[in-house]
């Protein structure tokens, strides 16, 4: 029995079992995409330069995003997990980024009626992704965040996919139950914190993309006053204190609002006197500095985009349907990691984003070394000649 | 040499210790040998051919030349990775195979012997002081004599641990050896297994459109559509061109010297030779193509097009250019296209240069690589390691498509003509992509990014292929490419071929060139190498070779330095204990970390991170409790001819003390590479092995601590 042959022939019998079990939780193979390469080309119409994301309606538009960065076409092409978030709660939505960061990695799709349907475009592209799980989350699948029905939950957990709820009755309440679900998932509070109002959420949607793409802590602000659960949430930074963000001009976060801050941590207020300038100003934003450090290891705070030089990519999209900006965090999270721009209302590139466009132009040189920029447009709310202003001035330039 | 007679090795053994510090030279006769010397060379020599053909392999197929299909992901890897890697592997195969060449059984060095009593002899020097050694060696003539032989006539009784004699003690110890290297191999081979049977894709039905992260596709099924979408697309003036892949190939130089986007079926109209003329005045550089297999003039035509430089089919170079010494002509086609004699009769038009394979994919690849002076996209994957890159991907046999794509040549962000067949991405097009897959160094918005545009529909380049490069071009962390191959994780790769050559050798080599050696021992040695790679290798050396074996209290035991017995006690329980952490991480990983969300809202919070102190709870405690039921407390109990009870009241402490001082290191390494070099990994990615392998290194360093206390103080024994 215990002959080295025996020994060694059974224990590769024995993984030999393990590896076909492992190979027997494979989702099916399904059909490749055979249908015209036309398909829905207006929906994603592409330039030299950029492509336009999009569906027949934002539920659509939403797993177009999903669809561009999850293949879903072999294993390590899916994501981890799926963010549900009701359509009817921007608030909650955009406080949701921050989970479909790494190690979640997820996509954010919607349900609608008010957190009690599952729609079936939303269904649809959750059997397609057939998320691997969250590892460091016992494996979970699909995300319910805010207040959702608990049919909703019933319903994905029918479709054999592991649940996590993170219920909260309004988006104040919200951050705290994410934030502390983070923490204690990461074993740490995250010290750096955007902070938004619950009365100007437009100008979030740059910092909301970002946390996608870094998964910082977040909280709100609301009407002049520092909720209890933004207190609690700053002061759970101890022994460490919170290096605080506040995408809010100051019409809507006054000085004495902003001193208040100061009693729990580091204030700094990103610029930008309406949405689209804080925008293309938080594109450019950069703070880099102490956020821990102890006799040998020591991490910096890395806040912001920061960029001001080419190659460096970009969503575009019209502010005018958060529905269409909320879920698009995924495309700042993987794949061209772009940072959100906003058109003006009326969907022409405002004169603060078109200085900036000058930044990002690539200059040419070899096409061993040329630099590019590239942009997503979201939606369909971006008019065609915007897209087509926008694509000539990040295309490489003889300057 | 003379030898003086003692009663026991162990006693022996310690008369060589002193008499070699008063400076004689004396040593002990008969240790272990643990390999044969014809083996040795085997064990070279089947290392250096192993290493060398796979290194070839490798080398081959880093250079462009050979593709590994379903292996591209290791071409994330910086260059000579591959090489390095695939020659690690050979040479672990071919050291394995030579380790088995010539290692014939060995008799044991205990003999059990009936009428011996003087068991062993130390050989000194001839020109030595006997009478002065002998005095030396009376006190240890006294001492540790074997008292299972100590009386003339009276037998030994036979030597029990090395026997096959099946019993429930040693049942569950190899049951649960067999269980944990299973899991090691199954977890790592399926990481390969994984790559080679990719494309368990889901259901792509309800897909709204082609356009991926990386890889977009332009909205047409047939070229010409492809044709009209590109002027929409790129906008500005265009020039129609007749339907036709030369037409369009010697058309796009001239449309993007005039700013103009070609349209592949966009017109009928003849080119006018002059605008050829013209462009081939202004340029040093000219591309013949042949108008068979247009294909073949494809690739060249986009760098001709981006270049501003003419293509001009064979039959037209009399016609279009002077006669120049100083001009390049590049010939983009093979010789069965354009002969070798063709070829010489160019010489009056400019040095010629054969730009050409015969394999198409590799064609293409050749002109994105190539560079002469300024023209040539000179996109070399071998030196350019952080750059932007755009591609226009399309298949070979549709060279109408890549014809119809000619605009995104100039236009856009333009780039060369990559080729793949239909319904998977060529391997060598695909190991290409893999190695300009961009890296990023402090957050993946810093770029660079590389993009693809597929012309064709699925039924030219199928989802999956264009999946597949959507894959390969993700950008990624350096240190840990996660759906590819990192240095830090071919690192890793390699130094667990060399642990799992070594793992099976030793199941068969202890016990033909041990025979002394216990049946655990000969379970936990082997799965030691497989945790612990060369390491293993190297204690295993450090433990037996030149031991001569003892006997005392019915066991045999290695004579060994203090040193070399810490070594093999820590190997006694971090063999089977390392592995088993590493086994129960696995599992966990497989099925899921919990989190602790009861600490929630509390200080302890930190308490319930996956990743954090609850990761030690999972890992460790496990492996402790299997350790000392199922392994170390039936070996201690049949060591010291005890019961199951009592023998794993005995293994609790030792394991205890031996696991946590190995989980200190291990986490502590851990800790580092997860908070500090980004190296947080997945139980089926690449980079799995890394962290943990080299961090039960660090786990047998600092077990060593415990276990060097443990032997000093007979806590522990040295000698298995």
């Amino acid at each position: 029995m215990f002959r080295p042959l025996v020994t060694l022939t059974a224990t590769l019998l024995v993984a030999l079992l393990g590896l076909i079990g492992n190979r027997l939780t494979w989702e099916p193979q399904g059909e490749p995409l055979q249908a015209s390469a036309a398909q829905n080309a207006d929906m994603l119409q592409l330039t030299g330069t950029t492509a336009r994301l999009s569906g027949e309606n934002y539920l659509r538009t939403a797993v177009a995003y999903a669809q561009t960065i999850y293949a879903a076409a072999q294993d390590k092409d899916r994501p981890g997990a799926v963010v549900l978030v009701r359509d009817d709660d921007p608030a909650v939505a955009l406080a949701t980024t921050r989970l479909q960061h790494f190690p979640v990695n997820a996509p954010m799709l919607f349900v609608t009626d008010g957190g009690t349907k599952l729609p079936k475009e939303t269904k649809d592209e959750l059997e397609r992704l057939g998320p691997e799980g969250v590892m460091m989350d016992g494996n979970v699948q699909v995300y319910l965040v805010g207040a959702i029905a608990p049919n909703v939950n019933a319903e994905v957990e029918d479709m054999g996919l592991k649940t996590r709820v993170l219920y909260a009755d309004n988006a104040i309440a919200f951050t705290e139950v994410l934030d502390e679900f983070l923490a204690t998932m990461e074993g740490n509070h995250a010290d750096s914190v955007l902070i938004a109002a619950t009365e100007a959420l437009e100008y979030m949607y740059g910092g909301s993309n970002w946390n996608a793409h870094m998964g910082q802590a977040f909280a709100f602000v609301s009407n002049g006053a520092i909720p209890p659960e933004t207190r609690r949430i700053l002061e759970r930074r101890t022994p460490n204190y919170p290096y605080i963000y506040v995408f809010a001009p100051s019409d809507v976060v006054g000085p004495e609002l902003m001193a208040e801050l100061t009693r729990y941590g580091h204030v700094q207020r990103i610029p930008g006197k309406t949405p689209q300038e804080m925008a293309v100003r938080w594109a450019g934003y950069k703070d880099v500095g102490r956020v821990y450090g102890w006799w040998f290891g020591k991490y910096i705070r890395n806040v912001g985009w920061g960029y001001a030089e080419p190659g460096h990519n970009l969503l575009l999209a019209s502010p005018a349907d958060w529905r269409v900006l909320a879920p698009s965090g995924v495309l700042s999270h993987m794949g061209k990691h772009g940072m959100l721009v906003l058109t003006d209302d009326n969907g022409a590139l405002p004169d603060v984003l078109r200085s900036y466009l000058e930044i990002l132009q690539p200059p040419v040189t070899h096409p061993s070394q040329q630099i590019f920029t590239y942009a997503w447009i979201l939606g369909q709310d971006v008019p065609d000649a915007t897209v087509r202003e926008l694509s000539e001035a990040i295309s490489v330039a003889n300057p | 040499m003379q030898k003086l007679n003692f009663p026991s090795t162990k006693a022996a053994a310690h008369f060589v210790e002193e008499a070699q510090a008063q400076g004689y030279r004396a040593r002990l006769p008969a240790g272990a040998r643990i390999l044969p010397r014809m083996t040795v060379w085997a064990i070279i020599i089947g290392a250096l051919i192993g290493g060398a053909l796979f290194g070839v392999i490798g080398g081959l197929a880093e250079a462009g030349q050979l593709g590994l299909p379903r292996l591209e992901p290791l071409f994330a890897a910086p260059v000579g990775a591959v090489t390095a890697l695939l020659a690690t592997f050979g040479g672990s195969l071919g050291a394995l195979i030579g380790g088995f060449i010539g290692l014939h059984p060995v008799a044991p060095l205990t003999t059990y012997a009936d009428t011996e009593v003087l068991v062993d002899g130390v050989l000194v020097d001839d020109n030595a002081d006997k009478a002065a050694l002998e005095k030396l060696a009376m006190p240890y003539r006294g001492y540790w004599s074997d008292r299972a032989v100590t009386r003339q006539g009276e037998r030994a009784p036979a030597a029990t641990q090395h026997s096959d004699k099946i019993t429930l003690n040693r049942v569950l110890a190899w049951v649960i050896t067999v269980v944990t290297a299973a899991i090691l191999i199954q977890a790592t081979v399926y990481i390969w297994y994984l790559a080679l049977d990719y494309g368990h894709g889901a259901d792509q039905q309800s897909r709204i459109g082609y356009t991926m992260k990386n890889v977009q596709r332009i909205p047409a099924d047939t070229p010409e559509q492809a044709g009209a979408a590109l002027a929409t697309i790129l906008g500005g003036e265009t020039m129609g061109v007749a339907a036709d892949p030369v037409a369009a190939a010697v058309a796009a130089p001239v449309a993007a010297a005039q700013g103009q986007t070609l349209v592949y079926g966009g017109g009928d109209s003849a080119l006018n030779p002059d605008q050829l003329r013209r462009i081939a005045a202004q340029a040093n550089v000219a591309v013949v193509i042949a108008t068979e297999e247009p294909a073949y003039a494809l690739p060249a035509a986009y760098a001709a097009a981006y270049f501003r430089v003419p293509v001009v089919p064979l039959a037209q170079v009399v016609d279009v250019l002077e006669q120049s010494q100083t001009r390049l002509l590049l010939v983009a086609a093979p010789a069965r296209l354009i002969s070798n004699d063709q070829l010489a009769a160019l010489a009056a038009y400019g040095q010629v240069e054969r730009v050409a394979s015969d394999n198409i994919y590799q064609h293409a690849l050749l002109w994105a690589r190539s560079r002469w002076g300024d023209f040539g996209w000179g996109i070399d994957e071998r030196t350019q390691v952080d750059g932007y890159f755009d591609f226009t991907l399309a298949n070979p046999d549709d060279p109408a498509f890549a014809a119809a794509g000619l605009p995104m040549a100039y236009s856009g962000n333009f780039g060369p003509l990559l080729y793949t067949p239909r319904d998977d991405l060529d391997e060598l097009t695909d190991q290409y992509l893999w190695r300009l897959g961009p890296d990023y160094f402090a957050i993946p918005s810093d770029g660079p990014f590389v993009n693809v545009r597929v012309v064709g529909g699925p039924q030219s380049v199928s989802y999956g292929a264009q999946a597949r490069a959507d894959l390969a071009l993700e950008t990624h962390s350096y240190r840990n490419e996660a759906t590819g191959v990192s240095g830090t994780a071919a690192a890793g790769w390699m130094w667990f071929f060399v642990g799992l050559a070594g793992f099976i050798w030793a199941l068969f080599a202890m016990p033909r060139r041990l025979p002394d050696s216990g049946f655990y021992p000969r379970l936990y040695w082997p799965l030691a190498m497989l945790v612990l790679g060369p390491l293993g290798i190297l204690a295993f050396f450090w433990a037996y070779q030149g031991r001569p074996v003892a006997r005392a209290e019915q066991r045999n035991s290695y004579v060994r330095p203090l040193w070399s017995q810490t070594v093999a006690a820590t190997i006694m329980g971090m063999g089977i204990g390392m592995a088993l952490m590493i086994a129960a991480m696995y599992l966990w990983e497989f099925f899921g970390l919990p989190v602790g969300t009861g600490v929630s809202y509390t200080w302890w919070q930190w308490l319930g991170a996956p990743m954090g102190a609850f990761m030690w709870v999972l890992m460790v405690i496990p492996a402790i409790i299997i350790s000392i039921f199922f392994f170390m407390g039936p070996m201690l109990a049949e060591m010291h001819g005890k019961g199951y009870g009592h023998g794993v009241r005995m293994a609790a402490p030792v394991v205890i003390y031996s696991m946590v001082a190995a989980s200190i290191g291990m986490f502590a390494f851990a800790y580092w590479t997860m908070n500090w070099e980004e190296l947080m990994t997945k139980e089926d990615l690449w980079l799995w092995v890394t962290p943990l392998w080299f961090a039960a290194v660090c786990g047998f360093f600092t077990a060593l601590i415990p276990n060097y206390w443990m032997v000093r103080t007979g806590r522990k024994m040295g000698g298995m």
